[in-house]
């Protein structure tokens, strides 16, 4: 092992300059979404443009923190961040203060935090750290492990209420993959996903009898291997079982904004009271900005509040509107660069913990991205999460920040432990 | 090895795909959206149908602490025409009709019938007839030709504002202040804005034809939430006795301009506060806050610190001898002179006097010497004692605008020369506003205790007490007890036998200081201008009221001295206000609460609602007229009212079955 002569040393400068790239696309992007001639000001902390350059400013100074930490003590941080994240995660749900009906903020001030962020970050470190123990054969063993770890601040970020957030957790099920886990139940995972939408989509105990009817039919069809008929009856059991609970489930366990949410996606329901209004008008803005876009600061959808959330979730509405096709075009290749590098950086380590994490980085950022711009051009239902980087949040900000950073100080110690 | 490698490779190519497939669909949505369906959406966001309105909320009152209302929000209301709206028949049939009964509100019937034409003929869609209506004169409008056929056939447009009212006139008027956008924040308005503005409420409107919006229900409607109540310290009466003390004087003796403000001296509470100066067109009206923002040199109301200095450090007593000479006194290049010698007639026998005797009788000479030759070596002890004391310190008053305190310090050689020391201890060099100056003279009242001076009592709605303010210690003891026993003295004598002896009113004995401060002194050297001051507290064996009344540039040939130009008005005002309280005017609570319960309705509109849609007639009595005639019109029902204030009185009685055929007749006693 060499020493390094300075934090930047083996650094690399595609993932760093990318990053920069996108905070500051994000920043003016914020600042076009809320911007306001009448109070235009670049040192009224009340703005939320001026937020995000202090979180920007931030963020870079706990990078250049943790760049300057020693490569060794990471991976040893991972269980005491994990449980500290479990903890205020706990806390939350109790002294949190409710913003928008869901209790996942504490507040502090003027500025809130949102430990539900920090959950991605301490999950994808233990994850790494339990899928790089040594002990390659206990494979399944500690894919179990890695789901129990998964599965905690999922169900304490469930209940706040934040299903978005609580989804992102699935974004793992890509690491397990690259690590290993059989494309069977990646299959099936996404099967299940499929029958989930069906469900919704068909009456269930149509699709019961149907699926019971095609049962049957497989059967005839192999009536020569009268043993796979068990299997076969036994599968289509399940899926029955299945269909039957998520529509139990989506009746009974989803609120009403989730369940209209997905229902007018699915082109279930006619939209009578409006809920699909923030797609709607999402898409309107998109659209209206046509290939050219209408210019910098020119928008006028977002800017007058027909979109809601036009800061947070909806913060690319400003972009497709202002910078048109082209300028979205761009914009979406620039981040898809920006995973692309962190899965090349993941494939080249040496290390199994290093390569896990920054993989559980690239999945969770890449997740957030798919699912956040689906939803703003209404390819997917509205799950409130943020664009990482580019939305207009702290908490945010501050945690996918550390991922990187992170993931540049494991690149970097690659080089030291040679 | 090999083959797990192979197996990872394969992996990644699936990863990879994964990665692409949902770029793919991205991509091909931006282009449907954005090239594809652009040109439509684009068209879509000329006709956006769906935006909400903000609906502003109501803003709180402001109350005298005799719960009388100082400011309070009326609704006020615009009219426009739309003359193209109106069909040909209407138009020929009713034009006159309308051209008749505009008159009656102003201009000729001739100049409306060509307003109205020559509207129509340009195609003028937004034509403005009149504005700033009352409710009931809004009501009497709807009924007229052409706009009696509704807001679609009939062309009318009316738009609501709220308009602040003070219920007591002028008075206050620049104590209580204003907020708005384009002429910014004064006084309480200003200073409670935040508890008085509440929160806008949004409402969800769908554009229907010719520009008119309608409410849509679709559940994302915020309500707007009216803003607190703010109850001050001021008494309607008191300010209502000093005001007009204050004005009598200004236009006595020709000043242009003055400031009262009477304190209450436990607790600190403004009573009464009235700044009044001369307008362009020759009277007077509230416009600056001279009391909290005008800081001059006090001139001999100055004296109270002196003499306290010289007491506190054993200098002098109030038997102590001081020769004043012929009534001046020769200072390097600079003259000290009695600014009144000619009027205190004691005095005009020079020699030695005491200084108590020279208190009561006000001797610049007498107070410049004696400084000057205690302090004279060692001038920071003298000023240190102002410090100490915490008189370079703003009061921090509630309302914005405070000037503050101008005390040179030796060691700042800036601001300090030889003649510093002795003109200080006469009145100059230093710098307060009356508020300040107030501060230290009810502090001699409350037995040494300095408190700040405050305007705000509570903060509430109509139920309940959000907030309440109480007093401050600034100083708790800003003498030494026998120090302020001797000028208790010196301050009750100055009314008994000095230069204000000719106010003594033994009913209600006065206690204060005059002065007579010179202006521009510097700039002119045979300067007339003049600031008559004075400061003091009644009564003065058991003080309930400090008071301080400046009057500045009287005209000098009717009189400038404090003596006679501003210590009356403390004189008057005492007398009138010691005979309020208790006697003529027992503390009723019940018009206060009737006030509160009128002003601002405690009725949940939704159980209104409720009633109506029953068919049993609600309890209307409490909510403002247009709040009751909207509610009862919305729900199909025929209403006649009267006035425009809360409504007082209703028809049918509450509980009653209703049926539409019922004229629902509604009446307010406020015109």
């Amino acid at each position: 092992m060499r020493k390094r002569n300075s934090i930047f040393e083996g650094i690399d400068w595609s993932v760093l300059l990318l990053y920069y790239l996108l905070v500051i696309i994000g920043f003016f992007s914020v600042l076009a979404a809320v911007y306001n001639p009448d109070t235009f000001s670049l040192s009224n902390l009340s703005h939320n443009y001026n937020k995000q350059m202090i979180f920007i400013i931030a963020s870079t100074v706990i990078g250049l923190f943790i760049l300057s930490l020693e490569g060794r003590l990471i991976e040893p941080l991972s269980f005491p961040i994990y449980l500290l994240t479990l903890g205020l995660l706990v806390a939350v749900l109790f002294l949190g203060v409710k913003i928008s009906g869901a209790r996942s903020w504490f507040q502090f001030g003027a500025f809130s935090l949102q430990p539900g962020e920090f959950a991605k970050l301490s999950a994808s470190m233990m994850v790494a750290a339990i899928l790089a123990g040594a002990n390659r054969k206990n494979f399944n063993k500690k894919l179990f492990l890695a789901i129990v770890v998964i599965a905690i601040p999922a169900l304490l970020i469930l209940p706040q209420p934040d299903l978005g957030s609580a989804i992102v957790f699935s974004s793992f099920l890509f690491v397990f993959y690259r690590e290993g886990l059989p494309l069977f139940y990646v299959l099936i995972f996404i099967a299940l996903g499929v029958f989930f939408i069906l469900a919704l989509v068909i009456d269930p105990d149509i699709l019961s009898v149907v699926l019971g009817g095609m049962g049957v039919f497989v059967a005839i069809l192999l009536r020569r291997m009268r043993r796979v008929w068990l299997t076969i009856a036994a599968v289509t059991a399940l899926l029955v079982l299945f269909i039957q609970s998520v529509d139990y489930a989506f009746y009974n366990l989803l609120e009403d904004r989730h369940r209209n949410r997905i229902n007018i996606m699915l082109g279930k329901a006619h939209d009578p009271k409006g809920i699909g209004y923030n797609t709607h008008q999402s898409m309107i803005a998109i659209g209206s900005g046509g290939v050219w876009g209408k210019g910098f600061l020119q928008g006028t959808q977002t800017k007058y509040d027909f979109v809601p959330e036009q800061q947070t979730d909806f913060i690319f509405c400003t972009i497709g509107e202002e910078w048109g096709f082209v300028g979205s075009f761009l914009f979406i290749s620039l981040y898809l660069l920006f995973i692309y590098r962190i899965f090349v950086l993941a494939e080249r380590q040496k290390l199994a913990y290093a390569r896990i994490f920054a993989y559980s980085v690239g999945s969770i950022i890449f997740f957030h991205f798919t699912v956040n711009i689906a939803m703003t051009i209404g390819l997917f239902p509205v799950i409130g999460i943020p664009l990482p980087f580019i939305s207009s949040g702290g908490s945010s900000m501050l945690a996918f920040s550390m991922m990187i950073f992170i993931l540049l100080r494991l690149d970097t110690y690659r080089q030291e432990i040679l | 090895m090999r083959d797990l490698q192979k197996k990872i490779q394969k992996r990644i190519y699936l990863l990879a795909i994964m990665l692409v497939l949902p770029f793919i669909a991205i991509v091909y949505k931006l282009v449907i959206l954005q090239w594809v369906e652009g040109p439509e959406l684009k068209a879509k966001v000329e006709e956006q149908i769906i935006k909400y309105h903000t609906i502003p909320p109501i803003r709180g009152n402001i109350y005298s602490a005799d719960r009388k209302l100082l400011a309070t929000s009326v609704p006020t209301f615009d009219v426009y025409f739309d003359p193209i709206a109106v069909s040909r028949d209407i138009w020929s049939n009713e034009l006159d009709a309308l051209a008749a009964k505009l008159a009656q509100f102003s201009k000729t019937k001739g100049e409306w019938t060509r307003i109205l034409s020559a509207g129509r003929q340009s195609g003028n869609r937004y034509i403005k007839l009149l504005e700033n209506l009352t409710f009931s004169e809004l009501q009497q409008i709807k009924q007229f030709p052409i706009f009696r056929h509704g807001k679609f056939k009939g062309g009318l447009i009316v738009e609501q504002k709220a308009h602040r009212r003070m219920p007591m006139g002028t008075i206050a008027e620049r104590t209580i202040g204003y907020s708005s956008a384009n002429r910014g924040q004064t006084g309480l308005e200003g200073a409670c804005d935040i508890w008085l503005k509440g929160k806008e409420g949004k409402r969800w409107m769908q554009r229907m034809a010719k520009g008119h919006w309608k409410p849509i229900n679709n559940g994302w409607d915020e309500d707007p939430v009216n803003g607190y109540d703010v109850v001050s310290t001021l008494d309607s009466r008191i300010q209502d006795i000093l005001h007009h003390e204050l004005l009598q004087t200004l236009i006595n003796f020709e000043a242009d301009h003055g400031t009262a403000v009477v304190m209450e001296v436990k607790t600190g509470k403004i009573k009464a506060m009235v700044n009044l100066g001369r307008t362009e067109g020759g009277y007077y009206a509230e416009r600056l806050n001279y009391a909290i923002w005008e800081s001059s040199e006090p001139g001999s109301t100055f004296k109270l610190l002196t003499a306290m200095i010289l007491l506190e450090d054993k200098k002098a007593d109030t038997n102590t001898l001081i020769d004043i000479g012929n009534g001046s006194w020769v200072f390097y290049d600079r003259i000290v002179t009695e600014s009144n010698f000619s009027e205190k007639g004691s005095l005009e026998s020079s020699g030695q006097i005491t200084l108590a005797k020279a208190f009561e009788q006000s001797s610049n000479v007498a107070f410049a010497r004696l400084v000057f030759e205690h302090y004279k070596d060692q001038p920071s002890a003298f000023v240190d004692k102002l410090y100490k004391m915490g008189l370079h310190k703003s009061v921090n008053f509630e309302i914005k605008g405070e000037t503050a305190p101008m005390i040179p310090h030796p060691e700042d050689k800036t601001q300090w020369s030889g003649i510093t020391l002795p003109w200080m201890a006469f009145g100059y060099q230093t710098s307060f506003t009356p508020l300040q100056l107030l501060t230290v003279y009810n502090a001699i009242a409350n037995d040494g205790v300095m408190v700040r001076p405050y305007i705000v009592e509570e903060i509430r709605n109509s139920k309940r007490v959000i907030k309440r303010f109480g007093t401050t210690v600034l100083n708790s003891s800003v003498c030494s007890r026998q120090t302020l026993e001797k000028l208790k003295v010196l301050l009750a004598n100055v009314v008994r036998q000095g230069t204000a002896k000719h106010l003594y009113n033994p009913a209600v004995p006065l206690a204060g200081k005059t002065g007579t401060a010179k202006l521009d002194y510097w700039k002119e050297k045979n300067s007339r201008k003049y600031r008559a001051s004075f400061a003091g507290y009644f009564p003065a064996d058991q003080p309930q009221y400090s008071i301080i009344v400046v009057v500045d540039r009287p005209n000098p040939d009717k009189a400038y001295y404090g003596s006679k130009v501003a210590a009356p008005v403390a004189a008057r005002s005492a007398s009138a206000i010691m005979g309020l309280t208790p006697a003529s005017m027992p503390v009723d609570s019940r018009p206060a609460e009737r006030i509160l319960a009128l002003s601002k309705s405690k009725k949940d509109p939704h159980e209104l609602e409720d009633h109506v849609r029953k068919q049993v007639m609600p309890n209307l009595v409490g909510l403002t007229m247009a709040q009751a005639v909207a509610l009862m019109e919305n729900k199909g029902f025929k209403v006649s009212s009267t006035g425009s204030g809360p409504v007082n009185w209703q028809y049918p009685p509450q509980g009653s079955q209703l049926s539409r055929s019922v004229l629902i007749e509604l009446k307010s006693f406020n015109p």
